[in-house]
């Protein structure tokens, strides 16, 4: 019994240690071993598209608030223009954003480029961005496509 | 939106501010607590404690016909006081085991506040109560 | 065997000090290569860890008394069940079964946020790592489930009081519950390390939390349902120190919960939500710590061992580092935007934590008391419910009320006028409730008529939001009623799921003020033939019934039950006497009615040798809703935790910009 259970130890330190050593038995001579950090354009990119999907999510839900009655139509007109107008922004400045990557392309800074890399662009997709602009993340409220068409427009109050 | 030092701040600090004022109050009307006695610090102690021992036999007499009386020793020491329990005890309770209950030292003899025996099972996991 | 399971907890612990050594190595200077070894390192621990309780579990089944902890805790005559349920009988048991559900979420959680993780999972990996060690440490160092004997012909068994089926739910649930709390932490604390300024880890997180505080809820109302049905002193919940350690994670949990929403719509409470996560993490070592050390008079300790210390060390070196993260990363933590108005959303949001941090903290207190004063003062002072209930009272009746006026605000600024209107129906209906139930009795505790008015004002608002939101969706697309509330849920899962929940809470709160602040209790001596009222109930003793069980000799007092001259039946309350084991337990018969929720207890306190039986009699209002509530409160977590396939893809197309790491 003792035997045994020995010899089943013995293989599970084998197979910890076999498992431990995978990645480096798989890629014996990577061509990159970086560990794909955030590059400072990344991490703006993050903050844009963070700060563009609260934008629409306020709205969104202050429009869900109006429609049930928690806000009535004098705070409703008044909080709903600087809300768009800061939705606007956030959109301009992700489109800004995507039109830098686009002209900096050809001289990418520090983006690692190794012949493995699973997502070769690390650019978003600049077609989509202003016409199907993507529901903020945490979906308060239903209503597929709520007062959309004139968010790029801030009408000066 | 005008950045004056939000008056939210200020209210978020009272609102702290009353909670702490809440349990200050209520601490220092109610007090802290009883102390825990084992038998060999009880010694003349006045004024309700909470006494820890194990029980030692014999054990006699019946919750309705004058309570319950039994000896607690110290759990780790020789020191013994005689106890006069008036209530029904937890069902883990007898000879050898664990015990804690409130009360007062009265001519000698320790008696127990109805309802705040509890036990304690040596070395298992138990969920019995009593109150 | 035994030797098999030692093995698989070495490895475990070398596996996971490496992966903390070379994850960490990895995640700092960025190798890719090795910060996957040490992922697969963390991984692997899972199969080191099933193999050591697949060793423990074949020998519970198996009756192999060679192992101590198998002859501890079972006996050859135990049904396999509770053979099985022996595994997390003792310390050591627990402790593996700790380690196990640890290495199951650890896995799942980095493997499941490979994708859209990057770099925060590198530095996840290290930072569960150290739990994993830890705890494989003090099961191969402290306190090892391996140890054996010459095998005695049988085994001590287990205490009857543990053959139920709540032995084989209770613990199991509740430390899916304090385990799970680690992974929001790990987390947390990665995004610190790799000094991310963005929500993914809150982002990845969500759903961990959301179970975890699930679980422990569910573990908590089965423990109490637990005390009610089988220990049977007419209670669920006596402040007992063990039960104070489930509930405080459970209360920084709910904290965290509520308080990250504000932090992924306004980009405030940046560092409260770190330190909230920090203390519910803490807190669920410190609940693992109190039922170990055997450090306080409690029911629940365990021996007295080395290991209480142990954990305390633990413990300490996690609320250090962690601290001291979050103050070397403050700059990272600056908020996007302040608290606009006092009344707003995201101020009772702020209230609603305060209030659950204070109540947190007034536990803690109460249960740290008889520790410190011991230290301080030599003399351990203990602290009772009164403590605990006034602070009930005084914290959770204006939570009660912020449940309900919460969901009516409106995020950034509330005008008066609005608040007026949303409110005037619940704020009318509570008046209304409250005014009708003074004359049914229950302006007896005010209190309770408080507790149960606000009740009426969160169920009344709770109902008002499903309507509007209904109502509104309805505007928007047409489609009836049903269908309408339907998509109303599932477009707004977390949303409605957390109104159920409140609900729930809310139906919990009514069930534990109908039980405690309007409860009749009466004792009576009776022989048989006489009777004894309670309420509107009549109890007739009619005869002690005696059996002989499997194990055990049952005596059986039973009581014919009727009100207002109707019969109800009869039901049988009394002891049973365990002749193995030499104990006595307690038998209550209980009597539910199910119109009402109120519950009739029968204690048969003492059975005289003639046959003359002292009764406690309880009969407790409302005390069913407390676990209807319990079921109401699972169906909310689900909807709130069901996969919503849209978010998902919202989520996967904001952070997939990132290039794919570990």
């Amino acid at each position: 019994m003792t035997v045994f259970a020995l010899a089943l130890g013995a293989l599970l330190a084998v197979a910890a240690v076999v498992v431990v050593a995978l990645p480096f038995l798989r890629e014996p001579e990577p061509l990159d071993d970086r560990l794909a950090t955030l590059s400072p354009a990344e991490r703006e990119r993050l903050a844009l598209a963070e700060a563009r999907d609260q934008a629409l999510a306020a709205l969104k839900e202050l429009e869900l608030d109006h429609r049930t009655g928690k806000v009535n139509d004098e705070d409703y007109r008044a909080v709903v223009g600087p809300l768009r107008r800061r939705a606007a922004e956030t959109l301009r400045a992700l489109d800004a954003y995507a039109a830098r990557m686009s002209e900096i392309e050809p001289n990418q800074p520090e983006i690692p480029e190794p012949a493995v890399v699973p997502e070769p662009t690390p650019v978003p997709h600049q077609p989509i961005e202003p016409a199907v602009v993507p529901e903020p993340v945490p979906p308060p409220d239903e209503g597929d496509r709520p007062v959309r068409p004139d968010v790029p427009e801030p009408t000066p109050q | 939106m005008a950045q004056r030092g939000s008056p939210a701040r200020l209210v978020v600090a009272l609102s702290v501010a009353a909670l702490l004022a809440v349990f200050l109050v209520y601490v220092s009307i109610a007090g802290g607590g009883t102390p825990s006695l084992a038998p060999s610090e009880l010694n003349g102690r006045s004024g309700e404690v909470t006494l820890a021992g194990r029980v030692v036999a014999p054990v006699r007499g019946k919750r309705r016909e004058g309570g319950l009386r039994f000896t607690l020793r110290d759990v780790k020491g020789t020191a013994t006081v005689p106890v006069l329990y008036k209530d029904s005890v937890p069902d883990m309770f007898r000879v050898g085991r664990d015990v804690s209950l409130k009360g007062e030292l009265k001519n000698g003899v320790f008696v127990g506040k109805p309802g705040t025996m509890i036990t304690k099972c040596p070395s298992k996991y138990t969920a019995k109560k009593d109150t | 065997m035994p030797e098999l399971g030692r093995i698989a907890l070495l490895i475990c612990l070398g596996l996971s000090a490496y992966a903390v050594v070379a994850g960490a190595y990895a995640a700092a200077i960025g190798k890719r290569r090795l910060a996957l070894s040490a992922r697969n390192a963390l991984v692997a621990c899972l199969g080191a860890t099933l193999v050591a309780a697949a060793v423990l579990l074949a020998a519970l089944v198996r009756s192999d008394f060679s192992f101590v902890y198998v002859g501890d805790h079972t006996s050859l005559e135990l049904p396999t069940p509770y053979k099985i349920s022996a595994f997390w009988g003792g310390q050591e048991g627990s402790l593996l079964l700790w380690l196990l559900i640890l290495t199951v979420y650890s896995t799942a959680a980095v493997l499941l946020a490979r994708r859209t993780g990057g770099t925060l999972v590198a530095w996840v990996v290290p930072v569960l790592g150290v739990v994993v060690a830890f705890f494989s440490l003090v099961l191969v160092a402290v306190s090892s489930p391996f140890a054996t004997q010459a095998a005695p012909p049988d085994g001590i068994g287990l205490n009857p009081s543990l053959q139920n089926p709540y032995m084989v739910s209770h613990p199991p649930a509740l430390y899916l519950g304090y385990v799970g709390l680690a992974i929001p932490f790990a987390f947390g604390m990665a995004a610190l390390l790799s000094r991310r300024t963005d929500e993914l880890w809150i982002v990845l997180t969500r759903r961990w939390t959301l179970l975890a505080w699930t679980f422990l809820g569910i573990g908590q109302l089965l423990g109490a349902h637990w005390a009610y049905v089988e220990v049977g002193w007419g209670g669920y919940f006596a402040w007992d120190p063990v039960e104070n350690a489930a509930l405080m994670p459970w209360l920084a949990a709910t904290a965290f919960l509520h308080s990250v929403m504000i932090q992924e719509k306004r980009g405030m409470l940046k560092v409260w939500n770190m330190l909230l996560v920090i203390g519910a993490f803490c807190l669920s070592l410190f609940g693992t710590f109190l039922t170990r050390s055997g450090i306080l008079n409690s029911i629940h300790s365990f021996t007295e061992g080395p290991l209480g210390a142990w954990f305390l060390g633990f413990i300490c070196v996690v609320v250090v580092a962690s601290t001291a993260l979050v103050l070397a990363r403050l700059p990272l933590l600056r908020a996007k935007t302040r608290l606009e108005s006092p009344i707003s959303r995201e101020a009772t949001f702020l209230y609603n934590n305060l209030l659950l941090v204070a109540f947190c903290l007034t536990i803690l207190w109460g249960v740290v008391y008889p520790i410190l004063s011991e230290a301080v003062r030599g003399e351990e002072m203990t602290v009772g419910p009164p403590y605990y209930n006034f602070f009930l009272k005084a914290f959770g009746l204006p939570l009660l009320l912020l449940m309900g006026i919460g969901p009516l605000v409106a995020w950034r600024r509330a005008s008066l006028r609005s608040l007026g209107r949303t409110f005037a129906w619940p704020a009318a209906i509570a008046l209304l409730v409250g005014l009708a139930l003074l004359p049914l009795g229950a302006g007896d505790s005010i209190p309770g008529l408080v507790a149960y008015s606000f009740s009426a004002f969160v169920l009344a608002s709770i109902v008002l939001e499903f309507a509007r939101g209904t109502r509104a969706r309805r505007a928007l697309s047409g489609e009836p009623w049903p269908s309408a509330f339907g998509s109303l849920v599932a477009r707004n899962r977390r949303r409605y799921g957390g109104y159920v929940v409140h609900a729930a809470i809310v139906l919990l709160a009514i069930g534990v003020a109908g039980s405690s602040a309007y409860d009749t209790i009466r004792e009576a001596e009776l022989t048989p033939g006489q009777s004894m009222d309670v309420g509107a109930y009549t109890l007739t003793y009619r005869r002690l019934a005696v059996r002989e069980g499997s194990n055990a000799l049952e005596q059986r007092a039973v009581v014919r039950v009727a009100r207002d001259g109707r019969s109800l039946g009869t039901l049988e309350a009394g002891k049973n006497s365990y002749r193995a084991e030499g104990q006595v337990s307690n038998e209550v018969g209980i009597r539910s009615d199910w119109r009402t929720g109120e519950d009739l207890f029968v204690i048969a306190d003492e059975i005289g040798r003639d046959g003359r039986v002292a009764f406690e009699v309880h009969v407790s209002p409302l005390i069913n809703l407390i676990w209807f509530a319990g079921g109401l409160f699972l169906v909310g977590s689900l909807v709130a935790l069901w996969p919503d396939a849209r978010e998902q893809r919202r989520l996967a197309e904001r952070y997939a910009g990132a290039p794919a790491a570990v």
